[in-house]
């Protein structure tokens, strides 16, 4: 009973957002930026404009997923490194928060020299995933109870075969949810990237519609970009499954 | 005992001697010029030559971000308790800010930059609207956390999360509940709030570090456009650290 | 064993419940509580109980995990409505006693407010209560407890005996008409847990007030309580009732006289009894 008056509010929430940002587009109340939602998709009934709109979703994409890709590797590789060698753990640490604090814009400059410019949004974009991960797959393989890692001590097994038989499956769940968190991090990355003078993608296209005033194409580059985010959290999830199934 | 203190540092902070060892050697070894990569000693003389100006622009990025951030810590805290009191209003607003919590910041600000014009407000206000949505979902997940036993204790001397005690209960239970979520946001949004401000202000171009590592870059001054995007991330980082250092002070105060 | 049980029934010895104090209090009629799990599962938690407590009178609730003891405790709290029956205590529903802030409360976690020093968490129910706080009582219960030198210690700066003492002492702020006890001294070690019976014991002596406790140790209960009332699982039910009939106050030494260490046994033959048809079936 109280979930469905629960459940009747957020679609009464959905309904609302979506009539008050109609309105307040079409009476231009919050000014011509504020478009309503239908002529949003009005703009994107056209062939052009959603094709324009596909290809550079498409080259943000890879992107995000590329530097999904290395910031995942990069980041298990550091935790590992920091997992076998316990000296080098504090300095690795210190650099993962340092590379959380960084604001990745300021990185752009120097991205531009020693990547180049094509790479950029991957370097961004891997650079923001690494920091979520690297902390997930930590805290993931920190967590395992004091008893199981005692029962393997007490079985006197190595540090390298304590990792792939006790703690790493039991970092599991953790490392998808630093997937989780890497995919979003990834689009935001790669659109950040973009703008420092790669040729398409996302980012170029929120820049220069900015710019030029085109509210539609700077809505709608906005809505794709979502789009691709809430992508990589489903793709994640349901990888999530299908791992769970197929292991546990 | 300097050496001690010594082996400690290099322990925490390898990793950074490292790159900028690197990036001095790569610059050496490459014999890149200034206006392609300048070495951190000539960024280190581009910052000594006029510390006023970078300073300056530092001190508008940090205030823009930090009168920001408490505004939009204000604004999420005193949504999510309205939103907290008043089932209805809950229901309404959560779509809305799950939805805009997925749209990437930075596709935001290009749209927000448009919507609040150019101008030295304008930072504020973007960081403001940036941050209220996760502060916002963090604390009211706060207030709505509250311990059962503690609850049931209020319930057995009548104090309800409803009805004519819902005050009572709000500011001596949720509220005070909902403080180590309070701490969290603030040190998760520290660096994100310096990220926007930069942001904006690359995007704008009129103030701030964010402004100089462009316009720097468009007159070729590349030791002064790297000089601004490391003191950037000395800004984030530090904003970070202190963000860190405060939650740590105080989050054993609001939880056992 | 069962012979027992109906003499003890039969024939309260000298000590136990003084009839002046022998009107009901708390009535519980037929009652039942059934949770639903999912939209076709349920669990039935309790079956048809009916018992009555008395003005003034301690009794413990003890029984195997899981059956039914803390629910029942707190809908006589009037935490929870049952799904049958009726509870009525001093003629009235069960939040009428609520409304009237005259019920005390202290369970196994101690559910203090961190964010309160000791002083803070004893006079919370005065704001509560929307009274003007009393720092007289407040100090007096400190003592009470023994914690009059912690009066600014916070909840994270004590141990865990002092805590749950603390935890008693808050319940007790506003001399309750109901006191409601569910496994208070549950986390605590055994040796720690004698002394806190001990305390409680002389603490109640001083002000008698109605008590339901639930505890899973037969020891705590018989040297808490005037009466004990066993309950047995699937479904909750309370299948018997023991006096208990030594004179007060009770000190360590009662603990360890012939009739209170003979009553432990009798109980705890009767749970072992029950757990033991439960483990069968
Ligand atoms: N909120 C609830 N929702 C569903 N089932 C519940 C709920 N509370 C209790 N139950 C069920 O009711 C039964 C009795 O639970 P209760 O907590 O009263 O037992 P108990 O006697 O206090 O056990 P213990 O001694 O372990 O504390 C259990 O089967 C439990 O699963
Ligand atoms: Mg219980």
């Amino acid at each position: 009973m109280n979930d469905i008056l629960a459940y009747s509010r957020w679609c009464l929430g959905v309904v609302i957002l979506i009539l008050a940002w109609e309105i307040t587009g079409n009476r231009g109340w919050l000014g011509s930026t504020w478009p309503p939602l239908s002529s949003i998709f009005d703009y994107l009934n056209s062939r052009p404009n959603l094709e324009l709109l596909v290809r550079n979703a498409g080259v943000t994409g890879v992107n995000a997923v590329l530097g999904l890709l290395f910031g995942t590797l990069i980041g298990a590789l550091l935790a590992i490194l920091g997992f076998l060698i316990p000296r080098l753990y504090p300095g690795l640490s210190t650099f993962a928060t340092f590379v959380n604090a960084l604001p990745l814009i300021a990185l752009g400059p120097l991205l531009i020299i020693t990547v180049g410019e094509g790479a950029t949004p991957v370097a961004i974009a891997t650079l923001s995933v690494f920091f979520s991960f690297f902390v997930a797959a930590i805290s993931g393989i920190n967590q395992t109870t004091a008893i199981q890692r005692d029962v393997t001590i007490v079985f006197g097994a190595s540090r390298w075969k304590k990792l792939r038989f006790v703690q790493l499956p039991a970092a599991v769940p953790r490392l998808f949810d630093g997937l989780k968190l890497g995919a979003s991090a990834a689009v935001l990355g790669a659109i950040l990237g973009e703008w420092f003078g790669s040729g398409s993608g996302l980012g170029v296209i929120l820049v220069s519609a900015m710019q030029n005033f085109q509210i539609e194409l700077l809505w709608s580059a906005a809505l794709f970009g979502t789009l691709l985010t809430i992508t990589g959290f489903v793709c994640i999830s349901l990888i999530r499954i299908a791992f769970f199934r197929r292991y546990l | 005992m300097m050496r001690v203190w010594l082996v400690g540092a290099i322990v925490r902070y390898w990793t950074i001697l490292i790159l900028l060892v690197f990036w001095q050697v790569l610059v050496t070894v490459n014999d890149y010029n200034s206006i392609v990569a300048p070495s951190p000693i000539q960024v280190g003389t581009a910052f000594l030559s006029d510390p006023e100006y970078f300073m300056s622009h530092a001190w508008y990025t940090l205030s823009s971000a930090l009168g920001g951030l408490i505004l939009g810590i204000a604004m999420g805290t005193i949504v999510a308790s309205l939103s907290w009191a008043t089932p209805l209003f809950n229901g309404l607003l959560m779509p809305m800010s799950l939805f805009f919590r997925s749209i990437p910041i930075v596709a935001m600000i290009p749209i927000i930059v448009r919507l609040v014009g150019y101008g030295s407000h304008s930072v504020i206000m973007i960081t403001a609207i940036l941050t209220f949505f996760p502060c916002y979902l963090l604390f009211l997940s706060g207030l709505e956390d509250v311990n059962s036993t503690r609850k049931d204790f209020f319930s057995s001397l009548n104090c309800q999360p409803k009805g004519f005690k819902m005050l009572t209960f709000f500011r001596y239970l949720a509220l005070p509940s909902a403080m180590p979520n309070l701490l969290v946001s603030v040190r998760l949004l520290a660096p994100i709030c310096i990220l926007v401000a930069l942001v904006t202000e690359f995007l704008m171009g009129l103030q701030g570090l964010g402004y100089v590592m462009t316009s720097a870059r468009s007159t070729l001054r590349m030791d002064v456009s790297w000089a601004a995007a490391i003191i950037s991330c000395l800004l984030s980082v530090g904003f970070f650290l202190v963000a860190s250092a405060v939650e740590q002070k105080y989050r054993s105060r609001w939880s056992d | 064993m069962a012979e027992f049980q109906k003499e003890t029934l039969g024939s309260p010895l000298d000590g136990s419940p003084p009839t002046s104090v022998m009107q009901p209090f708390i009535e519980i009629d037929g009652v039942s509580k059934r949770f639903h799990l999912s939209r076709s599962d349920y669990v039935d938690a309790l079956v048809d109980i009916s018992f009555e407590i008395y003005r003034n009178e301690f009794v413990a609730l003890v029984g195997p995990s899981g059956c039914g003891k803390s629910t029942l405790l707190r809908m006589i709290a009037g935490l929870d409505e049952p799904s049958d029956g009726v509870i009525k205590v001093g003629d009235d529903h069960p939040r009428e006693l609520i409304a009237k802030q005259r019920v005390g409360m202290a369970m196994q976690e101690h559910g203090l407010m961190p964010w309160l020093d000791a002083v803070g968490n004893v006079s919370l129910p005065f704001r509560l209560a929307g009274l003007p706080i009393d720092p007289e009582r407040v100090e007096e219960l400190l003592e009470l407890v023994k914690l009059s030198k912690f009066s600014n210690a916070r909840p994270s700066q004590l141990s865990g005996g002092m805590k749950q003492r603390l935890s008693i002492a808050r319940a007790l702020v506003l001399q309750p008409d109901l006191l409601i006890l569910d496994e208070p001294f549950g986390a605590l070690d055994a040796v720690t847990r004698r002394m806190m019976n001990q305390e409680l014991q002389r603490i109640w002596s001083r002000k008698p007030t109605t008590t339901v406790l639930v505890t899973h140790s037969l020891e705590e209960a018989v040297f808490l309580s005037d009466r004990i009332l066993m309950m047995s699982p699937n479904p909750g039910t309370v299948i018997s009732e023991y006096p208990v009939p030594l004179p007060r106050p009770r000190t360590l030494e009662t603990s360890r006289e012939k009739d209170f260490l003979s009553l432990v046994e009798s109980v705890t033959a009767r749970l072992d009894e029950i757990c033991a048809t439960e483990l069968l079936s």
